[in-house]
């Protein structure tokens, strides 16, 4: 997942300033872990491709202040298209950092039946690792009394399923919200 | 080898006044004996739902349900289906009465009519000590702990020697380890009598001893795509293959 993905959606919601766009972006993925610097070159680089556009807004400080005019940054129609192919284009799944998430957050309505599917396609992956894992780890003997080292290993083996569980758990609440809303605005899904 | 048991394009819903609510959409699964599937699901999947159409406690609105190739047997809206001799249902609820003086004469119930009390209570020592809990044969269910009442519910199921054992949620209610034991009595039930086992869990940890596992959502049960990437289907290699 790209930063610039994030500032575009970002932008397509709200033509922002640089600094706006930096701030927003902390509120809406504080776990993010992107440095402000990083923003300002994604910008540059989405207005070098043409996906967004940055017009001379007013300067710091009002119209006498000084410095360089800030820029307000809004988005292309090349800029909505090249979102929508991000938005229904494979999110991989990683551990770190959800790209499935961050389209969640930042996709309109209409885009939403994609990101169903790829909640689906993402839940198979997990099962597809959980069967992964539950086949790599050795089953205890089937006595009723595990010994420690037995039952050490079962818990180190639940950590690990435990997560796949999590992210699983939360794909299918979060396709049963996306539903549940799409039924409610009348959309067939 | 065919399989012991069949979930074929299994469709059902529950009506609340004219609000359907459907639960499974189109399940597939299929299980031969000597196998553990496990199926994990969170609340209002549909898992129990799944579960008692396995055992013949329902049936499918559309879809076919086939214990060793034969279909079950449909039953009209509201009578209540009898259970197959050869399926065992866990049934976690108990005696639901105080008429049963202990547990040893609630686990010899379904042998009644089929061997003398005698022998009826001799068998059902015999599973209670298989599974773990034979100093609970002279107890009351009440007086049960909650790991003792689960796997006197599994011995109760198995009394009688079922080719089939369904088991829906067994593990609730229990700690790490007695789930982790209770699994593994399972298992070892699919591998040294060749009981083929259907499973529902509400935690995942327990998909673990299991042959293939699934997720129920949506009333689409999720699988991995190995062995053959198929929509829905669970299928499974032999023993043999599964290493």
């Amino acid at each position: 997942m790209a930063l610039k993905h994030a500032v575009l959606g970002l932008v397509i919601e709200r033509p922002s300033y640089g600094y706006q766009l930096a701030q927003r972006l902390d509120e809406r993925f504080p776990s993010g872990g992107w440095q402000k610097a990083g923003i300002y070159g994604a910008l540059d680089s989405l207005e070098g491709a043409g996906l967004v556009a940055g017009n001379a807004g007013r300067r710091r400080g009002g119209d006498t202040g000084r410095g360089p005019p800030r820029k307000v940054y809004r988005v292309t129609e090349p800029g909505r298209g090249f979102f929508r192919d991000w938005i229904r284009g494979p999110s991989p799944f990683s551990p770190s950092r959800q790209e499935l998430d961050m389209k969640i957050q930042l996709a309109n309505p209409e885009l939403w039946p994609a990101l169903i599917d790829q909640s689906w396609g993402q839940e198979s992956y997990c099962i597809a690792e959980l069967q992964t894992l539950t086949r790599a780890t050795q089953r205890p003997s089937s006595g009723l009394s595990l010994t420690w080292a037995e039952t050490s290993a079962v818990l180190q083996r639940n950590a690990e399923i435990k997560l796949l569980e999590v992210r699983i758990a939360w794909l299918q609440e979060a396709r049963q919200a996306m539903k549940l809303m799409l039924e409610r605005c009348g959309r067939a899904v | 080898m065919s399989a012991l048991l069949s979930l074929d394009h299994v469709h059902k819903s529950h009506w609340r006044g004219p609000h359907e609510n459907v639960v499974l959409a189109d399940v597939s699964l299929h299980l031969r004996a000597g196998e553990l599937v496990a199926i994990w699901g969170q609340r209002g999947a549909g898992k129990t739902t799944l579960a008692r159409l396995a055992a013949g406690l329902e049936s499918p609105d559309r879809g076919e349900v086939r214990f060793r190739g034969e279909e079950m047997t449909r039953t009209s809206r509201g009578s209540t289906p009898l259970l197959h001799d050869r399926i065992g249902w866990v049934r976690r609820a108990g005696p639901g009465s105080d008429e049963f003086s202990n547990i040893a004469d609630y686990v010899a119930l379904p042998l009644l009519g089929m061997h003398s009390p005698r022998s009826a209570r001799r068998r059902a020592g015999a599973v209670l000590r298989r599974v773990g809990v034979s100093e609970c044969a002279e107890a009351h269910w009440k007086s049960l702990t909650d790991g003792q009442r689960t796997l006197v519910s599994i011995a109760h199921a198995l009394v009688r020697e079922p080719a089939l054992l369904v088991a829906d949620d067994p593990t609730a209610y229990l700690n790490v380890l007695q789930r982790e034991e209770v699994m593994g009595l399972l298992r070892s039930a699919c591998d040294e009598e060749g009981l083929g086992i259907l499973v529902t869990v509400p935690d995942m940890p327990e998909l673990a001893r299991a042959d293939q596992i699934g997720s129920l959502s949506d009333g689409r049960l999720v699988v991995p795509p190995d062995p053959e990437p198929r929509k829905n289907v669970i299928d499974f290699p032999g023993r043999e293959q599964l290493g």
